[in-house]
């Protein structure tokens, strides 16, 4: 029996021997990196009875990305996560609220939006490639991730009855109680540049597809009988593009025979 | 008397659409300082007098509002003939509320039977059983 296992064993060491040495040629990789974000197209909240939208605007954020080496051709599997913080335009939001609410028997004063924010909160994995040139690593991935996502908005809504005492106060209010969970598709490819042995400088591109549900509710309270009543509105899933450019610092590690 | 029909409320002239119409409430007070003599223990200080709330009977108001009615000279509607207290007739106020100072607005919430000029007057009864009293100018109220 002895004998059996260590034939076995002798067996099977040229393949663990040629495997560790093959996976040391491509080190394991540590990313920091930030980026601009931009969210594509504008934030529309598609429901008939409270129509609202208003372009995103750029932001800047970070995250963190492991890639494992999976076998001597470069290939990798990547395990990252990352925020990506956007914003709505309040200029526009409001004007879009006011018309909304613009009734020729009432005045209309609209406060706020006091913030705006379109959040995601990604982690996820993929496969991701390492191809060699003389002077830079160039790496595409594709990941498929989870996003924990989030829309922040507060606004205020005055309407006086003209010729008339009644007033009501509408809060508009989307809240981090209603964080939605879908999945994304990221893509995107980095160029790395080799510094040190051990550090990395990198840039690239990555391209996100996910979905995010805004969820607003709207609270009318009448001023003079506080009589009060809550409206929520939940559209369908609100697709979202987000744009990234991302500039890093990789830490290299765990190789023995690199082919720089 | 105020005329709300405006994005704001302007001091109403001599008409004035019924469910616009506003009457505010001044409530002032007057807070009686007490004034206690406080030993304190110390042998190189003089005994000082200090203000003290606590010394006072405190929630105690000896003036404070117990009702409040509107009344108008004219009929306004059906039940609420001349004199009637008209206040159900305006938004709700809490009578136990009016021991603060502030303003309190009073709008009227309901249109007259017909249109006509009215005299309000309002009147306040306090805990000691003196009636303050407004008579305010007439105004023609608009349905």
């Amino acid at each position: 029996m002895r004998l059996m296992f260590l034939s076995l064993c002798m067996m099977l060491l040229p393949i663990f021997n040629l495997q560790a040495r093959a996976t040391r040629q491509y080190p394991a990789v540590l990313e920091l990196f930030g980026s601009a974000t931009s969210m594509l197209g504008k934030f529309e909240f598609n429901n008939a009875a409270i129509p609202l939208s208003a372009k995103y605007h750029t932001n800047f954020n970070g995250g963190i990305r492991a890639s494992l080496p999976v076998n001597n051709r470069g290939l990798y599997l990547d395990l990252f996560m990352m925020g990506v913080t956007g914003s709505i335009d309040k200029g526009e939001l409001a004007s879009v609220i006011q018309a909304h609410y613009a009734d020729a028997n009432y005045y209309i004063t609209v406060t706020g939006p006091s913030r705006t924010a379109a959040d995601m909160f990604l982690f996820g994995a993929g496969p991701g490639f390492r191809i060699r040139t003389k002077v830079i690593d160039i790496n595409p991935h594709l990941y498929l991730a989870g996003n924990v996502s989030q829309f922040l908005m507060d606004a205020n809504v005055e309407r006086k009855k003209k010729n008339d005492n009644y007033s009501e106060n509408i809060s508009l209010n989307m809240d981090r109680q209603d964080a939605h969970f879908s999945l994304a598709i990221i893509a995107g490819v980095k160029l790395e540049y080799k510094l040190t042995n051990w550090l990395y400088a990198t840039a690239g591109i990555n391209y996100t597809v996910s979905g995010m549900k805004p969820v607003l509710r709207e609270t009318v309270t009448g001023t003079l009988l506080a009589e009060k009543h809550e409206n929520v509105y939940r559209p369908l899933t609100h697709t979202t593009s987000v744009l990234q450019i991302q500039v890093g610092a990789q830490f290299r590690f765990w190789k023995r025979n690199t082919l720089h | 008397m105020f005329d709300n029909s405006g994005k704001e409320a302007v001091p109403a002239g001599a008409a004035v659409i019924a469910k616009a119409l506003m009457l505010k409430l001044v409530i002032d007070e007057k807070v009686d300082v007490c004034l206690n003599r406080k030993q304190r223990y110390n042998p190189f200080a003089s005994p000082v007098y200090a203000f003290k709330k606590a010394d006072c009977q405190e929630d105690f108001y000896k003036d404070s509002v117990v009702s409040l009615q509107v009344t108008s000279n004219h009929n306004y509607s059906a039940g609420y003939e001349a004199g009637k207290n008209l206040l159900p007739l305006f938004s709700p106020i809490v009578i136990k509320d009016l021991k603060t100072k502030a303003d309190r607005n009073l709008y009227l919430l309901e249109s007259p039977a017909d249109t006509g000029t009215h005299v309000f007057t309002v009147s306040v009864i306090l805990a000691d059983g003196d009636t303050m009293r407004n008579v305010l100018s007439p105004v023609k109220l608009l349905k």
